[in-house]
């Protein structure tokens, strides 16, 4: 962003906290996108993005009138942006954790694989891993399919994909580091 | 989306201008202490504090300049309610003419009062019509208490801020000018 553009932002940033309600819109129309682009590189995913950029920009005009002319207005809304994505992320991982709680009787009434489900999660909840799944992306999905199928691993190329896939089942049902996903398909 | 984003946001700025201005405002309510504290009318001292406190939340949710001048206004209003029954209505003669001392040390307090609302005032980049508003409106609340301590008080007052608001605030404009140059 030009420095001109983040200068006057800030400006009408700070007319804005002291009551000039005539800005408020251009405030609007400069910030939104600039929120909305950084939550779709965080969040993957639109409605989330929407949320959090929405949450931010909502936290700022409600807090605008402790706004300090001297900083920065961007960096101030990027960085309400970023505290909502992260609050979005983690609603997420404690809901899947949540709707396992739920489901446990469900769970234990589900005959299921015992070789995998075992391994993956302590609770052998399988709400979780339908859960953890479905962000999984669609090669390892594949993989996972075919493992839950019998189809046999072709060779050690295979076995290790499978091996892949399901460290990265491990890693959504613990709910750390997502963003390591879907990096590799061996 | 953006459209409706943008009203709620434009409701989160509103209810965030009111808790901003709603701790604030009460301390506007100050400038009734000093009748409630000399007692001479309870109830229409606390009936100031509250007419004070709710013009000022609503000047504050305005503007931040509002809020300064609802301060403003409640000092000024402070000075006869203070100074009234400190020097009482005694008077100073000189020849012919005879001053009262209430009025006279009114006029050189509010003359301060007024100085510093004349360089905020000057400073401020938007609202200034809010200010003067708010600041009237509290000082005029104010001083319907004042006759209790004596016209005299409430005429030095406004001719102390009179004098002084202007001119410290066209000081203050040139200043700034001058800096910005």
């Amino acid at each position: 962003m030009d420095p001109a553009v983040r200068r006057r932002l800030s400006l009408d940033v700070a007319r804005l906290g002291a009551g000039d309600r005539s800005v408020a819109s251009s405030v609007f129309t400069t910030l939104w996108p600039l929120c909305l682009q950084l939550a779709r590189a965080a969040l993957h995913n639109e409605a989330d993005a929407h949320d959090a950029a929405q949450n931010a920009l909502m936290k700022l005009f409600a807090e605008v009138a402790r706004f300090d002319p001297a900083r920065s207005a961007v960096g101030w809304a990027l960085a309400l942006t970023t505290w909502e994505c992260r609050t979005i992320r983690q609603q997420h991982r404690r809901r899947r954790v949540d709707d396992g709680a739920d489901l446990d009787v469900i769970a234990g009434a589900i005959r299921v694989d015992a070789d995998v489900i075992d391994r993956l999660t302590h609770a052998a909840d399988v709400a979780v891993v339908a859960a953890a799944f479905v962000d999984l992306d669609a090669g390892d999905q594949q993989t996972l399919t075919d493992l839950l199928d019998g189809v046999s691993a072709g060779g050690p190329r295979d076995r290790k994909r499978r091996q892949r896939a399901l460290e990265r089942l491990r890693t959504f049902v613990f709910g750390s580091a997502p963003a390591t996903i879907g990096d590799d398909h061996g | 989306m953006a459209d409706a984003t943008f009203t709620a946001a434009l409701s989160a700025y509103e209810g965030g201008r009111l808790r901003w201005a709603a701790p604030r405002g009460v301390l506007a309510g100050l400038v009734a202490v000093p009748a409630l504290v000399a007692g001479s009318s309870p109830s229409r001292a606390l009936i100031l504090a509250v007419v004070v406190i709710a013009a000022a939340i609503f000047a504050g949710w305005r503007s931040r300049g509002g809020l300064l001048g609802s301060f403003f206004g409640a000092a000024l209003a402070s000075v006869p309610l203070v100074m009234g029954p400190l020097v009482g209505e005694a008077c100073a003669c000189t020849g012919s003419i005879c001053l009262s001392l209430c009025g006279v040390a009114c006029a050189s307090l509010s003359v301060v009062v007024g100085a510093a609302a004349g360089v905020t005032v000057s400073r401020l980049r938007y609202g200034r019509f809010d200010f003067l508003a708010a600041a009237v409106v509290a000082a005029g609340a104010g001083m319907t208490l004042c006759p209790a301590s004596g016209m005299g008080s409430v005429v030095g007052a406004l001719v102390g801020v009179c004098v002084s608001l202007p001119s410290a605030f066209f000081v203050g404009r040139a200043l700034s000018q001058k800096a910005l140059a």
